[in-house]
């Protein structure tokens, strides 16, 4: 099997690589830092013995990069596996970021994917099967006053994956999505959250066991599925008086 | 790299122990997960940190913080041809191990537990039980890659900047960050090692045996029941190891010895109390004397539980409890030793301390700078940390100066600058090297700054 993983370096991204590496699937990864990237691959091909290659690629101002980084998935092999763990969050997303930034964080968050998806879904209909998982965000759930656009670019996602399910329905090709919580990676470090952090490494573990699963989107951590339909629920006139 | 979104990095609350219990430090912590990290210059300096096995607290204090190194645990670069292995130093001995095995090779000189981090070798400069034959963990480090906001990234080898190259193999994490490693591999002879245990009656008769027993075997070291009194004093056993050349099928499958150690500085506090104490050791001494009395003087086990023995006896250090323990690690001239061992056991019988190991082996190397090596007889001892156990690590700080031996920095949380600056007479030179090299000695430990650094 050949996987496709955008956003591999750090996080979520490397777990899910080094748990596709472990199970023998070879492995192209697409991140922002070429050091990273090399190290990464080193390791996977070194430990698991796998075909694993890489392309650095600045998503969301860069389109000569994301163009260079569809040609060399292409070359790389017929893909079987899409995985999007890439995502970038500003902290000064609070309402009134300047058109640039705004477009950077929909690029990145949103808009790679869809452009990736699109160059990539022929070649994911040919195989004998395939599948493409997308990572949400319980930021999205509702509307706030924090990460702004972040949030409606990952709502934006949703709908996108949602729609793309309903597309490969009758194909050979299984559409996922998550909706993350706290994970136990560098966003999260130093932080003092509410609820625990969930482990990358398991999550990884998860999504790849359910790749042949058609099951609709998934909260990670569980709990997060009926706080997020609490959220949902909850009366204007109190949801206005939380502190999110 | 400018171009790179903008990474926050966060510091984390922790709270860290030394290995032994004798240092408990708040303090924060990055863990970063990309080499960006690395360009942010001097905004970020902090102390190297590994595993956090160590005895003595070298990768914290509460000035500066910590930077984890578990992110950086990768292989990166294998040459078959040389059989020098790349990896950055967050990689542990354990993984080194299962990669080299694959391959019919090891690593010559580590010490006993796979969870220990290639960053800490190098800073520690470490030994395994071979260091007579095979030297200490320098031995092994063709090149590294050091980072230091002054300087930059630095390749150092024997051959490039030797100097500091030296400095930092056995420079307990204070010249800077050590990103990269180039390690030599050896060979493996045979996946299982032959044992020999030879009877140890009287130990005054012992530095011969061992320096005969050093001549003849590959591995060689000795366990002694210092609980025991009278003429039965020091009595043990001699542990001499060779490759099975002859036994090529390994002993012991891979899936039982690669089991996940739980051992961690962190979770060492779980007892409320010792099991070890003045009634309780001589006991488990005994016991243990007994048993490997009774049992086969010849044992085959595998590569994998002579390296790392302490794997799967993490217990062992769990039952001090949560005041943890002592750890005196000395080299004595061979000629002193016996002088030596006959004032400890004079004042174990004036002043009896739980003494729950002892342990000797042949110690061969030229001394330099800060690194625990020279020719003598390594003695380690282990004891409770209370009020007896203190009073004797005092003791033995001036026993050792008055018969001319030096501690292993790595082992002792206790030792004083004073003691340091008596036991190592290049010591001052090094503190000289650092501030010649970091003149605002940005790199700090508690380590660094309890012996002056």
């Amino acid at each position: 099997m050949n996987c496709l993983i955008v956003g591999a370096s750090a996080g979520l991204g490397r777990s899910l690589s080094e748990q596709a590496a472990r199970r023998g699937y070879n492995v192209l990864l697409v991140a922002s830092d070429s050091r990273d990237l090399a190290a990464m691959t080193a390791n996977l091909q070194l430990e698991y013995g796998v075909k694993a290659s890489y392309i650095s690629c600045r998503f969301g101002g860069h389109p000569e990069e994301e163009a260079a980084a569809l040609s060399t998935a292409r070359e790389f092999g017929s893909v079987d596996l899409l995985l999007y763990t890439l995502g970038l969050a500003e902290e000064n997303d609070t309402g009134f970021l300047d058109e640039l930034a705004a477009l950077r964080l929909v690029r990145v968050n949103f808009l790679s994917q869809v452009n990736l998806t699109t160059a990539l879904w022929p070649t994911l209909l040919e195989r004998e099967r395939a599948a493409v998982v997308g990572f949400g965000s319980i930021a999205a759930v509702r509307g706030r006053s924090r990460n702004v656009v972040y949030a409606a670019a990952k709502r934006a996602l949703a709908s996108y994956f949602e729609s793309l399910r309903h597309l490969a329905v009758g194909t050979n090709i299984r559409v996922h999505f998550y909706y993350l919580g706290y994970l136990d990676t560098q966003q999260s470090l130093g932080k003092s959250l509410p609820l625990p952090r969930a482990s990358a490494e398991r999550l990884a573990r998860l999504v790849l066991d359910r790749l042949d699963s058609d099951s609709g989107p998934v909260f990670y951590p569980w709990f997060w599925g009926p706080i997020s339909l609490g959220l949902r629920c909850l009366p204007w006139f109190l949801y206005k008086r939380l502190k999110l | 790299m400018s171009d790179f979104p903008a990474t926050v990095w966060a510091t984390a609350a922790r709270r860290y122990r030394s290995f032994d219990g004798g240092t408990r430090i708040e303090t924060r912590c990055f863990a970063p997960d990309r080499y960006r990290f690395w360009d942010t210059g001097i905004s970020h300096v902090g102390i190297s940190r590994g595993a956090g096995l160590s005895y003595s607290p070298a990768s914290f204090s509460k000035s500066v913080p910590s930077v984890e190194h578990s992110h950086f645990n990768r292989l990166l670069d294998f040459d078959s041809d040389g059989k020098i292995l790349e990896v950055e130093t967050g990689v542990t001995l354990g993984q080194i191990y299962q990669f080299a095995e694959r391959r019919g090779l090891f690593l010559s000189v580590q010490p006993g537990h796979p969870k220990i981090t290639v960053g800490g070798c190098i800073g520690a400069d470490v030994h395994g039980k071979n260091q007579f034959r095979d030297g200490t963990f320098l031995a092994v480090v063709e090149s590294l890659r050091l980072f230091h906001p002054s300087h930059g990234l630095l390749e150092l080898s024997r051959s490039s900047n030797p100097e500091m190259f030296f400095l930092t193999c056995g420079g307990y994490g204070l010249t800077g960050n050590i990103l990269t490693a180039r390690l030599r591999l050896t060979p493996v002879a045979s996946p299982n090692i032959r044992l020999e245990m030879v009877p140890i009656a009287n130990i005054f008769e012992f530095a011969g045996d061992l320096a005969d027993a050093s001549a003849q075997n590959e591995l060689v070291y000795s366990w002694h029941d210092f609980t025991a009194r009278g003429a039965t004093f020091g009595r043990g056993m001699m542990v001499a190891g060779n490759f099975a050349r002859a036994v090529s099928p390994p002993v012991v499958p891979p899936t039982s010895r690669n089991s996940v150690s739980r051992l961690d500085s962190a979770t060492l506090d779980l007892l409320p109390f010792s099991l070890f104490n003045r009634l309780t050791t001589p006991i488990f001494n005994h016991m243990y004397h007994t048993w490997l009395r009774l049992g086969s003087n010849r044992k085959l086990i595998s590569l994998y539980e002579f390296l790392f023995p302490v794997h799967n006896k993490e217990a062992y250090f769990y039952w001090f409890g949560k005041e943890g323990f002592h750890e005196c690690q000395i080299i004595v001239d061979a000629g002193r030793f016996n002088s030596f061992l006959n004032e400890i056991q004079r004042r174990l019988e004036r002043h009896p301390v739980a003494v729950t190991l002892a342990s000797a082996k042949l110690f061969r190397g030229q001394r330099e700078l800060l690194r625990f090596t020279g020719d003598g007889i390594c003695l380690t001892l282990n004891f409770p940390r209370d009020q007896a156990g203190a009073a004797f690590a005092s003791f033995m700080d001036v026993l050792m100066l008055e018969h001319g031996g030096w501690p292993n920095l790595i082992k002792d949380s206790r030792l004083t600058a004073d003691v340091v600056n008596a036991a190592y007479p290049e010591c001052e030179q090094f503190r000289e090297r650092l501030r010649a090299f970091d003149p605002r000695r940005l790199y700090r430990s508690e380590l660094s700054e309890r012996i002056r650094l």
